[in-house]
């Protein structure tokens, strides 16, 4: 299945926060924010004002949750506890269709879906009973200064959002804007929502890259190692602001005793 | 065809702005805050006079659009490249952009009508300093400000190219 390039609405989007898979437990994302500060450079003889940018606010905003318990995956389950603290979070934007299983179909890569990823602070979890709806509205603050990364843009491209991830053998990668490699580094954003296995369960999540998207090696320090997948781990791995990214990129999974993962996997290229 | 005089209405203007490689491209806009130099005013006047004075300062130019969420590929300027695609790019650069608003009048744009914006150089031009997607509506809004020491943008009847 091709993604459709264009416009979209709402119904195709999906929230991933912290390792959660939220897009079943919230009827409406918030604002995906990302403006510069511009201090006035103006001087007496210019012919008109300006500025230039300078530190930048990325942020989600408010998020519409559902008040949900369901065990191990409900939205009560995941973050009731959580508020105060910061979160990785991925909102992919649907192309009019739901995303190409990605397991199934590895070379019908998810080209064309952008994903806006972070991590924001978690400012309110808050049950509201209003209209007699239990609710639980979610505010998101700015970028975890806790997590400071050397990237300032959020939009990047979603490699896999499925179930079942195993070796990607097959797989063809998401290209680059700029139709080439790029040497500006870049950063991965990833979720294990689920897995095969018992607790205590390892893979390693990585990126590949590749410059005829047929021949694909390990993108060098993009990797997160082996980590335990039945924590519902998530984070960002940033690589260094010089290093190069052939044209083509693709999601990958190292089985350590997890039988398969449950991945949502972005990369975001630098600029 | 030739330009057209009299009035218009908003489906007959293209909103045109450089990518990040510097090719300008259209993009697809349902909102412009209001287009041209806005002069802040400073009052001049004494108690001694028989009315009150002002003088104009250094003018404004900031461009806040809104529009669709769309990821269509670039496109030759024209037809229109899909609004993520342009502004991803650019946004938070510090690399003048050249900037178009062209108002056609009773068709598609032509040479001879009014539009108004800057030809981008080193020194000159426009940035792109907000990008921002509601997610509920997948609707854009961004915000356009000049470069320092810019030449102002004017309104003109030519392409900016």
């Amino acid at each position: 299945m091709t993604v459709v390039a264009g416009r979209t609405v709402q119904k195709w989007a999906h929230l991933v926060v912290g390792g959660y898979d939220l897009t079943g437990y919230v009827n409406q994302i918030g604002a995906a924010m990302w403006e510069y500060d511009t201090p006035g450079l103006m001087a007496l003889d210019d012919a008109v004002q300006g500025g230039l940018p300078n530190e930048v606010t990325v942020s989600l905003g408010e998020v519409r949750g559902i008040f949900d318990n369901t065990a191990t995956s409900g939205l009560h389950v995941a973050l009731a506890a959580g508020a105060g603290s910061g979160y990785i979070i991925t909102a992919i934007a649907g192309m009019r269709a739901t995303i190409p299983n990605q397991v199934a179909y590895p070379d019908e890569g998810a080209v064309g879906i952008p994903a806006f990823c972070g991590r924001f602070n978690l400012l309110q979890y808050r049950q509201s009973g209003n209209d007699g709806i239990l609710s639980a509205p979610l505010k998101f603050g700015g970028w975890d200064a806790g997590g400071l990364i050397a990237y300032d843009q959020p939009w990047g491209s979603l490699l896999v959002h499925d179930d079942g991830c195993t070796l990607n053998a097959g797989g063809t990668g998401i290209a680059s804007g700029t139709g080439g490699q790029t040497t500006k580094g870049g950063y991965m954003v990833y979720h294990v929502w689920g897995y095969s296995g018992i607790a205590g369960d390892t893979a390693t999540i990585s990126v590949d890259d590749s410059a005829d998207n047929s021949s694909f090696l390990a993108l060098s320090g993009c990797t997160t190692g082996s980590i335990d997948v039945s924590t519902k781990p998530s984070g960002i791995v940033a690589i260094g602001k010089t290093a190069t990214v052939r044209q083509y990129v693709r999601w990958q999974v190292a089985l350590g005793t997890a039988s398969d993962v449950d991945l949502t996997l972005s990369f975001i290229r630098g600029r | 065809m030739t330009a057209n005089t009299g009035r218009t209405v908003s489906k007959w203007v293209d909103f045109i702005v450089d990518d990040s490689g510097g090719t300008i491209r259209s993009i697809p806009v349902s909102s412009v805050n209001g287009v041209g130099l806005d002069y802040p005013e400073t009052d001049m006047s004494a108690w001694q006079d028989a009315i009150k004075g002002a003088l104009p300062e250094v003018p404004e130019c900031v461009i806040a659009i809104e529009g669709p969420f769309d990821t269509t590929a670039a496109q030759t300027v024209g037809t229109l490249s899909g609004s993520h695609t342009i502004l991803n790019g650019i946004n938070g650069l510090s690399t003048p952009l050249t900037l178009d608003i062209q108002c056609g009048v009773r068709h598609a744009w032509e040479s001879g009508e009014p539009q108004f914006g800057i030809t981008s150089s080193a020194a000159n031009g426009f940035l792109c300093r907000k990008y921002t997607v509601d997610l509920s509506t997948f609707r854009y809004s961004a915000e356009f400000i000049m470069f320092p020491g810019s030449t102002a943008p004017a309104w003109g009847t030519a392409a900016e190219v």
